[in-house]
């Protein structure tokens, strides 16, 4: 009777120590492949959209399989956060070198009202030949960030700047195969480490 | 030698005494060269309060563009970006506040003309206890690696 105690409790005590060891490779493994990436992970198909380009040619998001995307959405009357990006994933494609081949930079504006394809025209290839400004009717954008749960709205701002935009700032990160991977918000945007999560996706 | 002594300590009376105002100096100040088609941009600088008393910045004018007004771009939890005008802003005593990208900026719009790297432009700024400061302030291209610097 003892014994069978004294195995009982053997077997019970080797079983929380399994488990606790468990939680704990668990808990390494998932910290780790967490920490593969500094982007937030953003999971999920990409929905598919057309718009036109400020070259005035109908884009498809499908058009860019096989490339890797990164996607912001800003407006050109925009004086801080959306320069800045724009200046930043100028640096990434930079620090890309060849393999900046495979990565496209797509602006869609989120001010259909003033940004004609002329505007993107002026001000999207002025950050890089490479990225391509995307605009389209009011009711195609909205639908468009409706998909991609991106917020933008017109603020209610005495500007004399006539009106401002709160709007999503964070760049989204598409695989070639069209999938999303990664998400950068504002506090997440130093070049290099953008440049070395797309390289490992492409 | 005791009237030097006397000329000492009454002129390091009078540098505590000025010590004790608000004491603004302007550094670091940019703008931010404008992309082609537009005409509006920010500008970014510290504002250093090495004085006792608090300060206040209460309006800004520029001849270069129609008008300047104070920003603070914030970003939510949801990431979503935004704007507010801000009608004076606080420079505490022995403080150091910064416009910086992400953050507080004086937005200048409708420019007269396009702002191009390596230009420098003259803006005026109003504070409470120092008065009218000018600022010189030189245009940066988007190509600036300065540009990257995020305040958060």
């Amino acid at each position: 009777m003892n014994r069978k105690k004294f195995y009982y409790a053997l077997i019970t005590v080797l079983l929380l120590i399994a488990i606790g060891w468990g939680v704990i490779l668990f808990q390494i493994f998932m910290v780790k492949s967490k920490a593969d990436f500094y982007g937030n992970s953003y999971e999920g198909e990409a929905p598919e959209f057309t718009l036109s380009s400020h070259n005035g040619e109908k884009v498809k998001l499908s058009d860019f399989k096989g490339k890797a995307v990164l996607l912001f959405f800003g407006y050109t009357k925009c004086p801080d956060i959306c320069p800045v990006t724009m200046g930043t994933l100028k640096n990434v494609t930079d620090t890309l070198g060849e393999d900046s081949a495979n990565v496209q930079v797509l602006f869609i504006t989120i001010d259909p009202e003033r940004d004609d394809q002329e505007k993107l025209k002026s001000y999207v290839p002025y950050f890089s030949e490479s990225f391509i400004g995307l605009t389209g009717t009011p009711e195609e954008i909205d639908k468009v960030a409706d998909d991609y749960n991106a917020f933008y709205m017109k603020e209610e701002v005495e500007s004399e700047s006539g009106y401002l935009m709160g709007h999503t700032s964070s760049v989204y990160l598409i695989n070639p195969k069209g999938h999303f991977v990664l998400r950068y918000p504002q506090n997440r945007m130093d070049p290099a480490s953008i440049a070395e999560d797309i390289k490992k996706i492409l | 030698m005791g009237k030097i002594i006397l000329a000492i300590m009454l002129s390091l009376g009078s540098l505590s005494f000025s010590y004790a105002e608000a004491q603004i100096e302007i550094k670091n100040s940019w703008v931010r060269e404008t992309p082609p088609g537009t005409s509006i941009t920010a500008l970014y600088m510290n504002i250093e309060n090495s004085g006792g008393e608090d300060d206040t910045l209460r309006s800004v004018s520029s001849n270069i563009s129609k008008s300047a007004e104070i920003h603070n771009t914030s970003v939510d939890q949801h990431g979503v970006a935004k704007m507010e005008m801000l009608e004076s802003v606080l420079v505490p005593a022995r403080e150091s506040v910064h416009f910086e990208p992400g953050g507080m900026h004086i937005m200048l719009i409708d420019l007269r003309e396009p702002l191009k790297s390596g230009d420098k432009v003259g803006i005026e700024l109003v504070f409470d206890r120092a008065g009218q400061l000018k600022v010189q302030a030189e245009v940066v291209g988007i190509g600036d690696k300065s540009q990257e610097q995020h305040h958060h």
